[in-house]
Order: structure tokens, then C-alpha cells, then sequence
């Protein structure tokens, strides 16, 4: 009976894709939720911890600022393509952010979002993210995280 | 905004080149198949673009691309309607970067200006926002390209032969940019000339080695032998060499595709391309030259070649023109052919024309490849009307010119009411070519032994004097032809043509066409491969030459443009005849 | 003028051509090689005397003492001097070549009052060095914008 009520419902309104959020702010992390209303937003706090949620929640989608104690961003992607090459990671960058934005698309990030950002960016980016992933935004980066995982 | 380095600039511009291919031609199959799988790979090489702008802190370029994204995304999901004209304004904005990315090149101060798509932007988002109500305009604007598109699908159902090769073109670009993205290494093109110049050395002073074993041979079976590996490792080495600089011609083709595209809808003429052959490599110098030629014999083939749509239903033919552009490999040459099944040329108005310009006195004994060959001729328009697409003063002299430079041969094949198709011969590589060496007033002059038919003794016996409009003609019989016998050295104004006849009793035999003529020369040396050097602008435009080299001996020797000089022959020839 | 870029530098190449000595600065010279026969090349204008080898590239060459009216004689060293501008090399047939000095610009008469043969247009100025008069010429663009190729009669 249930399973049959979740099927209509599925039938109207597709699943909630699942995105995965990381900051130490926690200001930004509730604007974050609010906006991806259409989402199933999980949260981390850091780099380390959002690893984690990675490997537990698999979400489709995630969004991470770089400046995090424990693990930045950066550091989080790196360990993301270890074991995935293909979840597309959105870094949330600040003005001028060349080198860091250089080095995150090199690791195979899939798109960057400048704070302050606006709300049709961000859902922009992450409708993106999810509707293509990264297999079809494979660039050098991604290509580079396959072959060190193959 | 960020400040971008020129290193970095510099790094864009290279990747951004072949993505920006691609976006072109993703979008001309969107045309033909708006699949899931090309949304994808539109989606891709749009973000990948714009990934590598942001990463080298082009943010305007990364803004402005993740505009045409969205509008992507959109179309993938079916929330806005997909039609040519939405395509058009994916090609714009290609347009628009390659633009940009070809004038930083020359001024990296020049700042990205994304206002020409203003007229565009709306067009990426109208499915999504304009989706209840439809105001009349809108609803004009739909139904003429509805129109357009219900046309569109014609060349697909009835030439499955044309989908076919376009097919494999793509599977072959997935390939490619599947493998390329770690298997090639990006060179700086001025370090491969520099190594291949080097190469281009070693090969010579191989020559000159070679030359000097033949007149005073090396003692011994090993020496011998060691020299005779040598040579061929050498010969190799420059032809692999040579390879690096090769090029295969599908961008050329694309970008031919898209001016033919561009024409005829501006002129308002259905045509549909053909293109087969991109596969085919031709050296890099060669592409980049080739590129206008072609450019402007597409924009005749549209603008001229093909009848307005009228006409051909009137004919009988199919509405929509064909275009087709193909490369053929050949052994040493690579033959690019575009071809119409337009009205084709018409003999009796290319004669009218080239008498009222004085180009030609006389028709009658003109053959029709010698007619056509007239439009080459400076300062010659087939057109009648001056049209803005090839009115620009830019006639088909000027593509003989470059096609000359490129050391290239082109014919023409056409049928009044069939078509028109030019072929033009190139060959593979500038580079390295076999010569004969003739002697000429004591000095040694390279022939590129593809220009000679056949080299033959004069025998008096043969010679047979005439004088035709006050001047002598010598003519000799070859075989069961009778062909005109010119000197050489009279070409070539060379210090002693005036005066002393030195005992010429070889000729070469040079075709052109139908057409031969034998060139007289003093003696002939021996055979060599020799590497063709350009020669520089200063010196390069001297009349009778395509070029310089350097001999076995290491003197420096000029490459004699036989064919050139026959050309010119025929073509002096009738107005001459008639003029005395 | 090629010269603009080297302001900074004061070092000119002294050089003969017949009686005269004449000077350029030293940075538009690529270098300065042997003297070689050039190989005669047709249709070209009187002073353009032939093309030669250096290094695999084919390189003109223009018999100074002819464009400046003097007759070719033959010298005892006579050298060539090889000017490179972006549209190729080009090389230029001198007597002698002497020596490498400073001039400052000081010792430079710009607007000297008469100096025949050379074209106003790449005279750098005249100056004078140990007694001798020299005449300062800009030999890259005179070289560079030298018509060489006879006109087709």
C-alpha cells in the first residue's frame, strides 16, 4: 500500500535529488538550505566531515567552501576523486580566487560559485550538477581522477 | 575581475580552440538530431569552456558561457522549444568567442564583449518563461520556423549516403577528443619549425655527402653501405618530421560548412552541405592558406553556382542546392573538390565577358577547359548582378594566386545545367620534393620533377620554324602532337638569353591540361631531393620562380615554376596572336 | 626606424664601401659573415646581386657599392653584412669592415649639410672620429624598403 502511494507521488513529483553541503559557517549553511528548497540538503561543517557524508549519504550534488579547519575544500575534492571520479563538486570561491580556482578545476571540480552569489546561480549550478553530472562535464581533471582510480 | 597573465591567456586560447570547433559542430548535428547524447556533449564542451576561463580568471567569458548553459540545460529537458533559430544563437555565441579568442591573440588587452548576443540572450530563455501565452509576433515568428524546420529533415530521410560519412565524423571526433585529452603533448609551433628547419639540415648536408660520394666515391663495402642507411634514416627522419606539422582539414571543412550555411541564409537560398574527407591531413601552413580560396569558391558555389529555387523547380532539379566538399588522398597530393549541381558554367558569357575586357580576341580555338581557365584571369566576374556576398572585388585571380603559392593545380569541370566542380590538387607537403637540376646559362636550377611529363632530345629533324603575327614560333613534333618549343632562359631573362645559342638539345615537356609546351634548356643534371625554402617576401615574388633551395653542391638554387610559365604561355598566347 | 629600439646602445659597426666609411648601429646587424659568391638570381634590379647559403636559409643579396652609385670593384676583404627585419633576412655586400665604436649621441651631427648618396631618409647623422668623417646610415630599413625586383617590362 505504501510503496503504491510513494509511486503516485514519484509519479507527479520526482525524487528529491540529494545535495551535500560544506561550510563552517553556519550562517551560510541555513541560507544554503533554504534556497535549495527542491533538494534534499545534508550538512558538514568541514572538509573531514563532509568526506564522510560523501561516503554515507551518497549524495548527487555537493557544494563546499575552501577555507574549512581540518580539511578545506580543496583538500576534501582531492580525497573525493580518490574514490569518485564522477560526483560534481561546486566550490564556493571568494573575489579573485584565481589560484584556487585553477588548482579545484585541475582536480576535477565541476563548477564555481562566487560569494556573494545569487540565488538563480546557485540553483543554476546545482540544476546543472545534477541534470549532467560529471560525466558529461569531463574535462582534463576528471579524466586525470579516472585513470589514477582505474 | 581578476588580472589574467599572457602565459595563462595564452593556455585559454589553445584549449578554447578545439573546444570551440567542437561547439560548432555539435551544434550543426543539433541541427539534424537534437539527441539527449548532443545536449550532453553541447553541455560539456560548453562547461569545459568555461571551467578553463574561470580557472584563468576570464570571469566575463565564464559568466557569458554559463548563460548559453542554462539555456542548454533547458533545451536538453524540452522546457523551451528547440528550433533553427535557437541553434543560430548557440552558433552566435561560439562565433562571438572564437572571435575574441582570434583578436586577443593579436592584442591580449582586448576585453571580451558579449553585447553583439544581446539580440540572442532572450532566445535562451523564452521556453522557459513565455510558455501560456503566445502574443501574434511570437506566433508569425514560430510558424516561419516551423517552416523551416519541417524542411529540415528532408536530406535525412532521402540521402542516407550523406548522414552516413557525417555519422562516422562524429564517432571519429568523440574519439579523438576522448583519447587526445592525455595522449598529446602541446608544442610551441615555433620550436617544431625550429626542429624540423634543423632536420631540413641534417637532410641537406646528407645531400651534400651524398653529392660527394657520387663524384669521388668512399673506399669500401662499409662505408658504402653506412652511407647508403644514413641516407635513408635521414630521409625518414624528415618525413616523419614533416608529419608533425599535419593537420587534418575537418576545421577548414567546418568552417566552409558554416560560410556555405551563412550565405545561403542570408541570401535566402536552401542549400544543403556535404562533407566528407576531414580526416585528411594537409600541412599546417597549407590549411592556413588554403582556408580563403576555398572560402571564396564556396561563396560562389552559393551565390553564383546554385540557381534561386525557382529556377531549379523550374528545371526539375530539387529545390534545395547541394554543395559538397570533399579531400581525397592521393599518393603524394591531396585533391580538395567543391562542387555544385547548380547551373554550372556558361561558356558563351564567360567568351563575351573576356572579349569586352580584352582578355581574349579571338574564341575559336579556344577548348572549354581553356575557357574556364579564363575566370582566373585578373579582374574577371562571372556574375551578373554584384551581390553582397562575392561583389567585394575579390575574383577568382586571387584564388589562383594563393592556390599558385601553394604550388597547387586546379581544374574545373562543368556542364551548363548540371553543376560545377573545381578541384584543386595540393600537394601533402611544402617541403620536401624531388627536382631534376637543369643547367640554364651555367647556372644549376631546381624543376620540381612533378611539373615534367617527359624530358626529350631536340632533334632539328623535329623542329618545324613558323611566324605567326610578326613572330618567330618554333614548334616541335612529339609523338603524333605537335607542341610549341620555348626557351627557357627567355622566361627567365637570365644574363646571356640575349645572344649566344648555346647547343639546347633537351626539353622539357610540361602539361598543363590539355596543353603542353617544351621548355629548351642547356643540359640537365642529375636528380635530387631537394627542400623547399621559402623564399622571403623581399625576394619571394620574382616571376618564373616558386622558391628557393639549397643544391647538393650547397649553393643556393631556385626552384624554376615550369607550370607557371606554361600557364602564362597559353594565356599570352591568344590575346598575342590576335593583337598583332 | 629599426633604430628606436636601441637607444640605449651607442655601439655602431664601422664599415667601408669605396672611399667612404659609414657606420650603423650595431644591434641592426645580425651578424657578419665571410664574404660568399652570390648566386646570380634573374629579374632583378642591377644592385641586387644574387642569393646565398647561410645556414640553409636563402638569404639576397644587395652590392652596397652599386646602390651607392660607386662601381663594384673588387675589394680585398670585402664582407657581408646580414640584417634581419621581420620579413626575412637580407644581406649587404661592404669593402671593409673596420671596427665597433661608441658614438655617443652627443658627437652626432644630425642635419648634416651635405651628404650625397645615401638617401635622406636613412641617415642617422655624420660624425666624426679621429679626423675621419662618418657617415651614420639606418642599413636595416634601407635594406628592408629597398626595391630589389626589377619591374616586369
Amino acid at each position: 500500500m505504501v510503496r503504491t502511494v510513494e509511486k503516485l507521488f514519484g509519479m507527479n513529483k520526482p525524487k528529491k535529488a540529494k545535495v551535500l553541503i560544506v561550510d563552517d559557517e553556519s550562517d551560510l549553511l541555513q541560507i544554503l538550505e533554504d534556497l535549495l528548497v527542491d533538494y534534499d540538503v545534508i550538512r558538514a561543517t568541514n572538509g573531514k566531515e563532509g568526506l564522510k557524508k560523501v561516503l554515507t549519504e551518497k549524495p548527487q550534488a555537493v557544494i563546499t567552501d575552501i577555507t574549512m579547519p581540518e580539511m578545506t575544500g580543496i583538500e576534501m575534492l582531492m580525497k573525493i576523486r580518490e574514490t569518485n571520479s564522477d560526483l560534481p563538486v561546486i566550490i564556493l570561491t571568494g573575489f579573485a580566487d584565481v589560484k584556487n580556482i585553477r588548482q579545484a578545476w585541475k582536480l576535477g571540480a565541476f563548477d564555481f560559485l562566487d560569494k556573494p552569489f545569487e540565488e538563480e546561480m546557485l540553483l543554476s549550478l546545482v540544476k546543472n550538477a545534477v541534470e549532467f553530472g560529471n560525466p558529461a562535464a569531463s574535462h582534463a581533471g576528471i579524466q586525470a581522477a579516472k585513470k589514477r582510480i582505474a | 575581475m581578476s588580472e589574467v597573465d599572457i602565459e595563462l591567456l595564452n593556455c585559454f586560447i589553445d584549449e578554447s580552440s578545439d573546444l570551440l570547433i567542437k561547439w560548432e559542430s555539435i551544434c550543426f548535428e543539433l541541427e539534424e538530431a537534437p539527441t539527449e547524447d548532443n545536449w550532453n556533449n553541447l553541455f560539456r564542451v560548453a562547461h569545459n569552456l568555461k571551467g578553463t576561463s574561470r580557472s584563468v580568471g576570464l570571469d566575463a567569458i565564464g559568466a557569458f558561457v554559463h548563460r548559453v548553459e542554462d539555456g542548454i540545460t533547458l533545451a536538453k529537458q524540452g522546457k523551451i522549444f528547440v528550433n533553427k533559430e535557437f541553434i543560430q544563437a548557440l552558433l552566435k555565441a561560439q562565433s562571438i568567442l572564437q572571435t575574441w579568442t582570434q583578436d586577443v591573440k593579436k592584442d591580449p588587452s582586448v576585453v571580451f564583449d558579449p553585447t553583439p548576443f544581446q539580440p540572442y540572450e532572450a532566445i535562451l530563455v523564452t521556453g522557459g518563461t513565455g510558455t501560456t501565452e503566445v502574443t501574434a509576433i511570437q506566433a508569425t515568428e514560430v510558424k516561419v520556423v516551423e517552416a523551416v524546420v519541417k524542411e529540415a529533415p528532408v536530406p535525412q530521410a532521402t540521402a542516407p549516403t550523406v548522414a552516413q560519412p557525417k555519422d562516422k565524423k562524429v564517432k571519429a571526433n568523440g574519439a579523438a577528443s576522448q583519447s587526445t585529452m592525455d595522449e598529446t603533448i602541446r608544442v610551441s609551433a615555433r620550436k617544431l619549425d625550429q626542429f624540423i628547419q634543423m632536420v631540413g639540415e641534417l637532410s641537406i648536408q646528407q645531400n651534400v655527402l651524398s653529392h660527394q660520394n657520387a663524384s669521388s666515391p668512399a673506399t669500401g663495402d662499409a662505408a658504402q653501405q653506412s652511407h647508403y642507411q644514413l641516407r635513408k634514416i635521414t630521409r625518414d627522419l624528415y618525413e616523419k618530421a614533416l608529419s608533425l606539422r599535419m593537420q587534418p582539414v575537418q576545421p577548414i571543412f567546418q568552417r566552409l560548412e558554416r560560410t556555405v550555411r551563412d550565405i545561403a541564409s542570408s541570401i535566402g537560398k536552401e542549400v544543403k552541405v556535404e562533407v566528407t574527407g576531414g580526416e585528411v591531413e594537409l600541412d599546417k601552413t597549407v590549411c592556413e592558406k588554403i582556408i580563403e580560396p576555398l572560402t571564396h569558391m564556396v561563396r560562389n558555389s552559393v551565390d553564383h553556382g546554385l540557381e534561386p529555387s525557382d529556377m531549379r523547380t523550374a528545371a526539375g532539379k530539387p529545390t534545395a542546392g547541394t554543395v559538397s566538399i570533399r579531400a581525397i588522398q592521393e599518393s603524394s597530393s591531396v585533391s580538395l573538390i567543391i562542387q555544385d549541381d547548380g547551373r554550372g558554367l556558361d561558356e558563351e558569357k564567360i567568351l563575351k565577358k573576356a572579349m569586352e575586357r580584352g582578355l581574349v580576341k579571338d574564341s575559336k580555338s579556344l577548348s572549354q577547359s581553356e575557357i574556364f581557365a579564363l575566370i582566373f584571369l585578373p579582374g574577371f566576374s562571372t556574375a551578373e548582378k554584384v551581390t553582397d556576398v562575392s561583389g567585394r572585388g575579390v575574383g577568382m585571380d586571387v584564388v589562383m594566386r594563393a592556390i599558385d603559392a601553394l604550388k597547387g593545380q586546379v581544374n574545373i569541370g562543368s556542364e551548363k545545367g548540371k553543376g560545377t566542380k573545381f578541384s584543386i590538387k595540393l600537394p601533402t607537403s611544402l617541403s620536401l620534393i624531388d627536382a631534376l637540376i637543369v643547367k640554364l646559362s651555367d647556372l644549376d636550377y631546381a624543376v620540381p620533377l612533378d611539373s615534367i611529363e617527359e624530358v626529350i632530345d631536340v632533334v632539328e629533324e623535329a623542329v618545324s620554324s613558323t611566324v605567326e603575327g610578326g613572330e618567330a614560333k618554333r614548334m616541335i613534333s612529339l609523338r603524333n602532337r605537335v607542341v610549341p618549343l620555348l626557351r627557357l632562359d627567355s622566361y627567365l631573362k637570365t644574363q646571356r638569353s640575349k645572344g649566344t645559342a648555346t647547343s639546347c638539345n633537351k626539353a622539357l615537356i610540361v602539361r598543363l591540361g590539355k596543353n603542353s609546351v617544351a621548355l629548351q634548356v642547356d643540359e640537365i643534371g642529375e636528380q635530387q631531393q631537394i627542400v623547399v625554402r621559402q623564399l622571403d617576401e623581399k625576394i619571394g615574388n620574382v616571376q618564373g620562380f616558386s622558391g628557393g633551395t639549397i643544391l647538393g653542391s650547397g649553393d643556393p638554387g631556385l626552384i624554376v615554376d615550369v607550370e607557371g610559365i606554361a600557364r602564362k604561355y597559353f594565356l599570352m598566347f591568344h590575346s598575342k596572336e590576335e593583337a598583332a | 626606424m629599426s633604430t628606436e629600439t636601441n637607444v640605449n646602445d651607442d655601439r655602431y659597426l664601422i664599415y667601408r664601401i669605396g672611399d667612404e666609411t659609414y657606420g650603423t648601429p650595431l644591434l641592426d646587424v645580425r651578424e657578419v659573415v665571410e664574404y660568399q659568391k652570390p648566386k646570380f638570381m634573374p629579374n632583378m634590379e642591377s644592385y641586387f646581386s644574387g642569393v646565398i647559403n647561410i645556414r640553409g636559409s636563402i638569404v639576397g643579396v644587395v652590392d652596397m657599392r652599386l646602390r651607392f652609385g660607386q662601381t663594384s670593384a673588387v675589394a680585398k676583404m670585402p664582407a657581408l653584412l646580414i640584417c634581419e627585419s621581420d620579413r626575412g633576412s637580407i644581406a649587404a655586400v661592404v669593402d671593409q669592415v673596420e671596427a665597433v665604436v661608441s658614438i655617443p649621441d652627443t658627437e652626432i651631427e644630425k642635419k648634416p649639410p651635405v651628404v650625397a648618396k645615401v638617401e635622406q631618409e636613412y641617415l642617422l647623422g655624420v660624425a666624426k672620429i679621429q679626423g675621419r668623417l662618418i657617415t651614420l646610415i639606418d642599413l636595416k630599413s634601407s635594406l628592408t624598403e629597398m626595391k630589389v625586383i626589377q619591374k616586369a617590362a
